[in-house]
Formats: C-alpha cells, structure tokens, sequence
C-alpha cells in the first residue's frame, strides 16, 4: 500500500498526526461513504481518526502502516450504524446511483441487465453476515490482504479466509452462479 | 462477470472525497489534537486559576513546611483595627487574628506552593506553583490532564507569575490601596467588581506569611459593599459564614469565602475548596 521512503506512521502518530490523518482520510471517508453514504461518511471519518488518536497508544510500533488499523476503527463504528448499512443497500435496489443520462437504445438492454444484478447484489449483501460483510469489503473494495483484514479486525487469518468464502458463496448463489463451492477465492487479491 | 467484478464495481462508484469535503473533519479532528500551543496553555492556566480563584482563601491551618528557611521576626499587626467595626469587618479582624497565629514561614524562590483543591462535584485537583516563578510547576487542569506549569528562565523574554509578594503589606490600609492598583493591573478596573475577583485569585495564588494574610482579612473588612452572609456552604456541604459583595448589575449576594464561624477557619467557596496548602521543595511533592 506504500513505500518504504514514506514516513512511518508509528512516528507520525506521535509527532505529525495531521499527516496521518491527510494520508489515509480519503480512502478512510470513502470506505465509509461505501458502506453508510456521504454524509454518514463526513461524521464518522472524524470519529475514525479521533478515536485513532486517542488510542494511538495502542498501535504497534513495528507496524509501518497504520491504515489497515483505521480500517479497522472505521469498521467498529460501521457496526453502530447496521440497521443503516442494510437500508442503504436495500435502497440501492430501488434507486442505482448515477443514472446515465447519455445512454443510447443499444445500452438500455445492457442496463437493464446490469440494474437487474446490481439489485441482486445489493439484497445479497445486505442478507450477509455482518462480519462476512466486512471481510469481503474490506478485501475487494478496499483491497486489503487476507493479513491486513485479521489485524484491522483482530481476528485469525483463517477466519478471514473462512468468512470471505461464506460471503462470495452466498453472492454467487443469490446471483444465480454456479456451484458456490468451487472456485471460491478466485479473482480476490490475497495476502 | 462474477460476484467479485460486481461487488468490486458497486465500489467505484463512490470516488474519493475531496479536500473540501474533509476539511470540516480534518478541522474537528485537529482542533482535539493540536489545538494551538498557547490557546492551549493559557485555557489551561486559565482554568486552574479560575478553580483556585473560586477556592478563594486557603485554610490558615497548614501542613507544616517540609523545610523551613530561616525566621525572620513575623511582623505583627501595624495598626489597630477602625474603632467602629463593621460586622464583617469585626469578623475578619477575628480571622486575622487567628491568621497572625500560624507560623511564620518564608518561601525559599525555588519551592512551590503546593494546592489542593476538591470540586463540587467530589473530585481534586492538584497544583505546584513556583514561589520565583522561575522553575517549572506542574498541575492537573479540568480535564484530567497533568502538564507543566512553564517556569519563566532569567532572560528568556518572558513575563513572570511570582507565587510571593516580599511587597504585599502587612497594614490593612496599605493592603487595599496594593488591592486596588493590582486589581487596576490585572483587571482594569479597581472597581468593587475587580477588587473582590482579584482578591479571589491572589488567595490562593500567592503565599501569604501570617502578618500579610492577616492584613488582607482586615483590608476587606475596610471595603465598602462587602458583607456577611449565614447559612452558607462551602463545595463540601460545609456550612459557615460567608464573605460576599453583591456583584454590579446583580441583586444576590455571592459569597467570596467561606469561614468555619468558630474556628474563622477559611472553608472554601460553594463551588470550591482548599483541601491543603502548604510550601513543599519540589513538583509532585505533597506535604
């Protein structure tokens, strides 16, 4: 996620906590706007980092990274806002984001078609276990590995794999895929 | 395309913010972190001297000091008392002579008068506040937090806060004329207003030696406007007499002090009070 010539976080967190907080926001505040929208996002990206602050105690100073750890403050706060998270993604099978608005006949098909997954995928997720929700975010949207995802969560590597196996199990299912046993962790970036 | 493409897409579609968008957040997040340094020190200070300005007047009955430089003579009561006392004024004449009774003891520039002080609320907190000024003292503020108390280096620029005045009076005229023109000083003002809110933060302030506290009790009694309230408690449910003025612009008393009226002990005030006073050699030291 970064080089080793950038500043260490561990540092930062004591010396420089601005600079913490201009690296990793961005991703921290769209993590959040992915899960509970915006103006949630707005909020709870503050409460992310002054929690981090508040606990920067607590991070290991062998660790160079600090953004796998705000993933996993972030991630806590989420779990406050669940009822939240379910009905944003119940609501994006009735309204997807960003119609377009150039789209020509020979999209609309396709559109349809897409509209028609996404709906799916939607209720999917918000039928997942809370915790097989966060992996699997956590590993395909934000592309953490399977090591930063059991830090940030502080839970074993194998129930990382474990939960991530369930969850795309479960989407493939509900998208009408072939058998979910087969092929599970294919495409997803691992650690 | 397979549920990971999909999930994978459903991320896109939210971009990152930008900076505009965080700077609300960025601005809450640093205002608890790094709030400026001296917006920080002085809210701080601020805060503790606004706790031992509502503390008001120490106990008179200290620890004993942990090392007492040598004894000058103890000045004693310069001048008699006005033939006609007040009733407040006949009160803190019999405070001061209590006052004058507790030993005499001379702070050395580099000990610290240390204070101690129980909120309304049952909690304590804790002073060490440099005699010259010039060493560093260490507190604990409102929030819990302890941090120094930055002493003021010889040529360092800077402006000292004494913790005893060799030139505080020990004649009860002299003192309210010292009142007035500090209060001017500090406040702007040697209005009743200023004098009674300045009166409340030397008291603690400032180590007083008997001949000087004693002093400043009879100097109240010379100031127009304050009077004796009873019934009233201190932060403790202590109750006792209180020492009030009726601030300007205000119909109710407020009591400055309040005195134990057996002992004329100084209990504390009803938001505040002192639960030890005493000169110590160094920080983190508690007598």
């Amino acid at each position: 996620m970064r080089s080793d010539s950038e500043p260490d976080d561990a540092a930062l967190l004591r010396e420089d906590f601005a600079a913490v907080f201009d690296r990793h926001a961005p991703y921290i505040h769209r993590y959040l706007a992915r899960r509970l929208g915006d103006q949630t996002a707005d909020d709870l990206v503050a409460e992310t980092f002054l929690t981090a602050f508040r606990r920067r105690d607590s991070f290991r100073t062998d660790q160079r990274d600090a953004r796998p750890w705000l993933y996993g403050i972030a991630t806590h706060l989420v779990a406050q806002h669940r009822r939240d998270e379910v009905r944003r993604l119940r609501l994006h099978r009735v309204v997807p984001a960003e119609p377009d608005s150039s789209c020509h006949a020979d999209r609309v098909a396709a559109d349809v078609t897409a509209s028609a997954l996404r709906d799916v995928l939607t209720s999917a997720l918000s039928d997942l276990a809370d915790g097989d929700r966060d992996v699997l975010l956590l590993v395909v949207q934000e592309e953490l590995t399977y090591e930063q995802v059991a830090a940030a969560l502080d839970i074993p590597v194998g129930t990382v794999r474990s939960r991530l196996h369930r969850a795309r199990s479960v989407l493939r299912a509900a998208l009408g895929g072939s058998n979910p046993l087969n092929s599970a962790e294919e495409g997803v970036r691992h650690g | 395309m397979d549920e990971i493409t999909l999930v994978k897409e459903l991320g896109r579609e939210t971009s990152l913010p930008s900076p505009d968008r965080l700077a609300a957040a960025r601005a809450r997040v640093m205002a608890e972190v790094a709030p400026p340094r001296e917006n920080r020190r002085s809210r701080r200070w601020a805060t503790l001297l606004a706790a031992a300005a509502a503390a008001g007047i120490a106990a008179i009955t200290v620890p004993q000091l942990v090392t007492p430089s040598a004894q000058p003579p103890a000045p004693g009561p310069t001048e008699a008392v006005a033939p006609k006392l007040t009733p407040v004024a006949a009160f803190l004449n019999q405070a001061a002579t209590s006052a004058e009774n507790e030993p005499d003891l001379v702070p050395r520039g580099d000990q610290f008068l240390y204070l101690r002080f129980i909120e309304w609320d049952g909690t304590a907190s804790e002073a060490w506040l440099s005699i010259d000024g010039r060493h560093d003292g260490w507190g604990r503020d409102q929030d819990g937090e302890y941090a120094t108390i930055p002493g003021c280096r010889a040529g360092a620029g800077c402006e000292v806060t004494a913790h005893y005045r060799d030139d505080m009076p020990t004649d009860p005229e002299a003192t309210v004329a010292w009142l007035r023109k500090s209060a001017k000083e500090d406040f702007g003002s040697d209005s009743l207003d200023a004098v009674t809110k300045y009166l409340g933060t030397i008291s603690t302030r400032l180590w007083m030696r008997p001949a000087q506290r004693a002093a400043l009790y009879r100097s109240i009694g010379l100031i127009d406007g304050v009077r004796l309230v009873e019934g009233v408690q201190d932060s403790r449910g202590r109750e006792g007499v209180g020492v009030a003025w009726v601030p300007s612009g205000q119909t109710e008393e407020r009591a400055v002090w309040i005195f134990n009226p057996k002992t004329f002990e100084m209990l504390g005030t009803p938001e505040s009070s002192i639960d030890e006073i005493a000169l110590v050699d160094r920080v983190r030291q508690k007598a």
